[in-house]
């Protein structure tokens, strides 16, 4: 009668209770990266009703960047589809998500050189912070996705997509509010 | 000795002993950790309560403490961030939380052990840096522990706000950092590692309300952390997300423009509201489990408890602009977070009354973890009616920022909490070291610390009521002469209340060699961690863990042989644990 | 564990609850913590504190004495006499004294509290136009002249000692503007309708005895309103952390009655005259 007297757990059990532990830990990691970001945009909301906003010309390179990340996360849904052909898509999705991250690093530098952080333009200065923060939280997915490659079981990828789409949904919005606010 | 290969083993790597680097240093254990945890608050506590005494001498004696004017903010700034963060937060809510959630659970460690590990790590180094900031040019940081631009954005504004504000800065990013690390692993190990037959209304009250505090604490530090980035980007990088136009500190006029202070309070206060509940709420968890052991009865309501954690925790992210009444934001705004704040009464006074209820017929048994928890009861309940006070718009025009705010917060998140940390060191004590901390030495540092303390809150409300304001180097001021008498009076009982700790300590200290054995079960009490030996090993149970075949709190079951059932008894014939 | 003998804790516990309660009460009686009151809302911030104070004060010591007698019969039980109540007994017990508490934080706030804080935040017309201007550390006061506007000021023109707001001379709005350092002077029986400015960081404007609070916060214009009942001479203070000398930022609220105020006013020349 008592399970646990002789018995360990199976190995299947196991490995899906860690694979729960990963979808809480991802869960509670989105709720907080979308609370950080409504906080800043809340700050983005009250900040830009002050005399001093000018909006900053979007850079088109931008554009560019956001469909490369969408891509992404195709690849990355065909690497789950595709057990057989997992690593191949799992790389195309890396390289897709660098190229987004080196497009971010040459918009960023651009925007910058012109004056940043200067005090009297709280736009670009939302741009570059809006950015940067949702770079780190590009390295985070990188991490997670870069280690699902080293192991071979693509059931495992579960958490590390929904944070790898969760990044990618996050910089949609960071869009819409850059460009359309 | 080898961990058994059955239960969670292998969600918690290896059990192996290692030497005494990773046994006692570099550990995963999240006892271990736990009690690294604790040692770090009494440490930074020390510090904290040393601070806390020297400004009530100022306070007391004006001028005959060494304090300057413009040392006295750092002071208070230091005493306030060092004892909600790196005291109360690092004690109950990390130390106390690691020790308690997987062994209550019946896990054989928290989900992430290594995250658990670099958790305590990374908050290790934030405790010299912020202790660091006293020795650098301008002092620490002397903003308030609210750290309210332009006071804290601009270097000219306070001598504290150069190399002080950034080092306090830089601390609590640390701080933020190791408390989500934490908070991940509580609410993960809650959620995913529970015992099988272990449901959530299975669930001991003190995992409850770790879990409430965890997810609060979680989705409402963002806020603090993207305050934090705005405010260091203003500081260094010219930005104004904080700091408006034209403003003239010692006749220069700044260069910043445009930035809205009361941005930087809303964001604040929207963590700092909620964390009031991430410290305040696990000491009222470990009450209830106390209180159950040692009245011999279940604790009354525990639906409704549960409940009412869940509303506290949910109102509780929706009223912080009752910190904010007289801030100049909308008066409309004021008139809402008045009545929703005061709804929070509702689902609070729910679990004080079940506190209370809980006592009903009970048979006590007077250990001193009892005594902290009943002395709890009373300071909650002072505290939460203090707040009743404070939640009304109307009567905080007479009190913002005035001694009544100092009494009820210390009574809330200076007493509760410590009482709570008590309570829980007292009762889980043996549990780690396998032996019962002294009773006597307990009792006595309980009557020295919970009556002084009592009287010293309770008459700061009443000078708060006289008009005295905090964050005063000094009072000069007419009003409040009638009540300047008691200064001395606080001082004296500020000083009892520390060197009363020394009691504490050596009972501490001393009880790990010295103090009687413990079974397994020293208290007959019914949650999981009970059926391990103590001190438990490492992977918590030497065979396999423990399932939940009943309710946490089985005491006194009439027609019962003994007066309590563990929880992982078997239920009768056919009552099977199925949930895992 | 188990001994059967009362613990003497059993007896001194709830002794020193109940002494514990009989002090708070106690207390209250001898400290002199009433603070004199001299607005029309500040009566009202009296009363529903003072609402707050007769009603959470039975609360408390019902709290109290209720601890200390359900401990002090726990002294004479040996045997199990819990009886676990029905669901429905449980909610009631709990619910009662919550409704109760409810009542009071709930009724208090929207019964008594809101008229005032409407009080204060209203607009009232015919209101004594006044500034008041935070900045480290000490509190100057304008009055906008005979024209009845405020001048322009600029941050560029603050002189410590020669202009001290900033007052901008091309604005002629601005010639006539009353500036005194360090007191406001009201007259009573006339609500007067305060701007809050700061010229550096935060400030509060604290009247205890008006029982008027309200940052002055620095790119922000904040308000409050107050009307003195009874002249004298009150002390303002500051109520927000603004740097090494927030406890000496110090001022007077000198309330004079209507014919001195007007008396006093006709003596003040304006900042440029």
């Amino acid at each position: 009668m008592g399970f646990m007297e002789s018995i360990d757990l199976s190995p299947g059990e196991e490995s899906r209770i860690r694979a729960d532990a990963n979808q809480t830990l991802v869960a509670i990691l989105m709720a907080m990266a979308a609370m950080l970001f409504a906080a800043f945009t809340a700050s983005y909301a009250i900040r830009r009703t002050s005399a001093d906003w000018i909006p900053v010309p979007f850079p088109s390179l931008l554009w560019l960047n956001t469909a490369l990340l969408i891509a992404s996360s195709g690849t990355l849904e065909l690497a789950r589809d595709r057990p057989v052909h997992a690593r191949r898509w799992l790389r195309a999705t890396l390289a897709l998500g660098l190229a987004f991250a080196a497009g971010q690093i040459l918009a960023w530098t651009e925007l910058a050189a012109a004056g940043a952080f200067s005090p009297g333009n709280p736009h670009r200065a939302f741009f570059l912070l809006l950015t940067a923060v949702h770079g780190a939280h590009l390295v985070g997915a990188f991490l997670a996705c870069g280690a699902a490659l080293g192991r071979s079981r693509s059931e495992r990828l579960g958490p590390c997509a929904a944070w790898w789409h969760f990044v990618g949904a996050l910089w949609v919005y960071v869009v819409i509010v850059l460009r359309f606010f | 000795m080898e961990g058994p290969s059955g239960g969670l083993v292998r969600m918690s790597g290896t059990h192996a002993a290692g030497g005494f680097w990773t046994r006692y240093v570099f550990s995963r254990d999240h006892k271990v950790i736990g009690i690294q945890y604790i040692l770090t608050a009494m440490a930074m506590g020390l510090v904290g309560g040393a601070l806390a005494a020297w400004i009530r001498v100022q306070l007391a004696w004006p001028g005959s403490a060494g304090i300057s004017p413009e040392q006295y903010p750092s002071l208070v700034t230091m005493h306030g961030t060092l004892m909600i963060f790196f005291v109360v937060s690092l004690a109950l809510v990390s130390g106390l939380g690691n020790i308690i959630i997987p062994l209550q659970v019946g896990a054989r460690d928290m989900a992430y052990p290594f995250l658990n590990m670099l958790s305590f790590w990374t908050v290790l180094p934030a405790c010299p840096l912020m202790l660091a900031s006293f020795f650098v040019p301008g002092g620490a940081a002397a903003a308030g522990w609210t750290a309210y631009p332009p006071l804290s954005a601009l270097k000219g504004a306070i001598p504290g706000s150069g190399w002080g504000q950034s080092l306090w800065l830089l601390a609590m990013a640390l701080f933020i950092a190791s408390f989500t690390m934490g908070g991940l692993n509580f609410v993960a190990t809650i959620f995913n590692l529970r015992a099988r037959g272990l449901t959530m209304m299975r669930l001991p009250l003190a995992c409850w309300t770790y879990l409430v505090s965890s997810i609060l604490g979680l989705l409402s530090f963002p806020a603090l952390t993207a305050a934090a980035i705005m405010l260091l980007l203003d500081r260094h990088a010219g930005t104004s997300f904080f700091v408006p136009s034209g403003v003239v500190i010692a006749g220069q006029v700044q260069a910043h423009q445009g930035g809205t202070p009361l941005l930087f309070q809303h964001l604040f206060w929207f963590l700092g509201h909620p964390e009031v509940y991430v410290l305040v709420l696990p000491a009222l968890g470990i009450a209830f489990d106390v209180i159950a052991a040692f009245s011999r009865r279940p604790p009354h309501g525990y639906r409704i408890t549960v409940w009412s954690l869940i509303v506290v925790a949910v109102l509780g992210m929706v009223v912080w602009g009752h910190h904010m009444f007289t801030s100049g934001m909308n008066p409309y705004l004021g008139k809402y977070f008045s009545v929703v704040t005061l709804l929070i009464t509702l689902p609070f006074a729910a679990i004080g009354v079940n506190l209370v209820a809980s006592l009903w017929r009970a048979r006590l048994r007077w250990t001193p973890a009892m005594l902290w928890a009943l002395g709890l009861i009373s300071a909650v309940g002072t505290g939460g009616l203090g707040g009743v006070y404070l939640g009304n718009a109307t009567a905080d025009l007479h009190f913002h920022d005035s001694y009544f705010v100092v009494g009820h917060f210390h009574f809330m998140i200076g007493m509760v909490t410590l009482f709570g940390t008590f309570a829980g060191i007292f009762y889980w004590f043996p549990k780690l070291t396998g032996r019962l901390m002294n009773e006597r030495l307990g009792r006595l540092h309980f009557w020295l610390t919970s009556l002084p303390m009592f009287a010293l809150f309770f008459l700061m409300h009443l000078q708060g009521l006289r008009g005295m304001m905090r964050r005063y180097y000094e009072f000069s001021q007419d009003y409040v002469a009638p009540v300047l008498w008691l200064q001395p009076v606080l001082t004296v009982l500020a000083f009892v209340v520390f060197a009363s700790q020394a009691l504490f300590l050596i009972n501490f200290f001393r009880s790990p060699f010295r103090g009687e054995s413990a079974g397994p079960n020293p208290w007959n009490a019914t949650t999981l961690e009970w059926t391990t030996p103590s001190p438990a090993p490492h992977g918590n149970w030497p065979d396999e863990t423990p399932s939940a075949w009943r309710g946490p709190y089985e005491y006194s079951r009439n027609g019962n042989e003994s007066d309590f059932e563990l929880q992982s008894a078997p239920a009768a014939p056919g009552v099977l644990p199925s949930k895992r | 564990m188990d001994d059967r003998s009362p613990s003497p804790l059993s007896l001194a516990f709830p002794l020193a609850l109940v002494i514990l309660a009989a002090a708070v009460v106690g207390t209250f009686f001898l400290l002199d913590w009433r603070l004199d009151v001299a607005s029309e809302h500040g009566r009202g911030v009296d009363q529903m504190i003072f609402f707050l104070l007769v009603c959470t004060g039975p609360l408390f010591v019902a709290g109290h004495l209720a601890v200390a007698w359900f401990v002090w019969k726990s002294r004479w039980r040996d045997t199990p006499a819990y009886l676990p109540p029905s669901p429905r007994a449980e909610w009631l017990a709990t619910l009662i004294p919550v409704l109760l508490i409810g009542a009071v934080a709930e009724g208090g706030v929207l019964a008594i509290g809101m008229p005032v804080w409407g009080q204060v935040y209203r607009e009232e017309p015919d209101t004594l136009p006044v500034e008041i201007v935070g900045k480290q550390f000490e509190w100057i006061a304008r009055y906008p002249g005979r024209d009845g506007k405020f001048g322009r000021t600029e941050p560029t023109l603050i002189d410590d000692v020669e202009n001290p707001l900033g007052l901008d001379e091309d604005d002629p709005a601005a010639t006539d503007d009353i500036v005194v350092r360090g007191a406001l002077y009201l007259p009573s029986g006339r609500a007067a309708s305060i701007r809050i400015r700061s010229l550096d960081v935060l400030h509060s404007f604290a009247v205890p005895v008006m029982r008027t609070k309200q940052d002055a916060v620095p790119g922000l214009v904040t308000r409050t309103q107050m009307r003195p009942t009874t002249p004298g001479k009150y002390e303002i203070t500051c109520a927000e952390l603004c740097g090494m000398g927030h406890y000496r930022m110090r001022g007077y609220v000198n309330v004079l009655t209507p014919e001195e105020f007007e008396a006093w006013r006709a003596r003040q020349v304006g900042w440029f005259e």
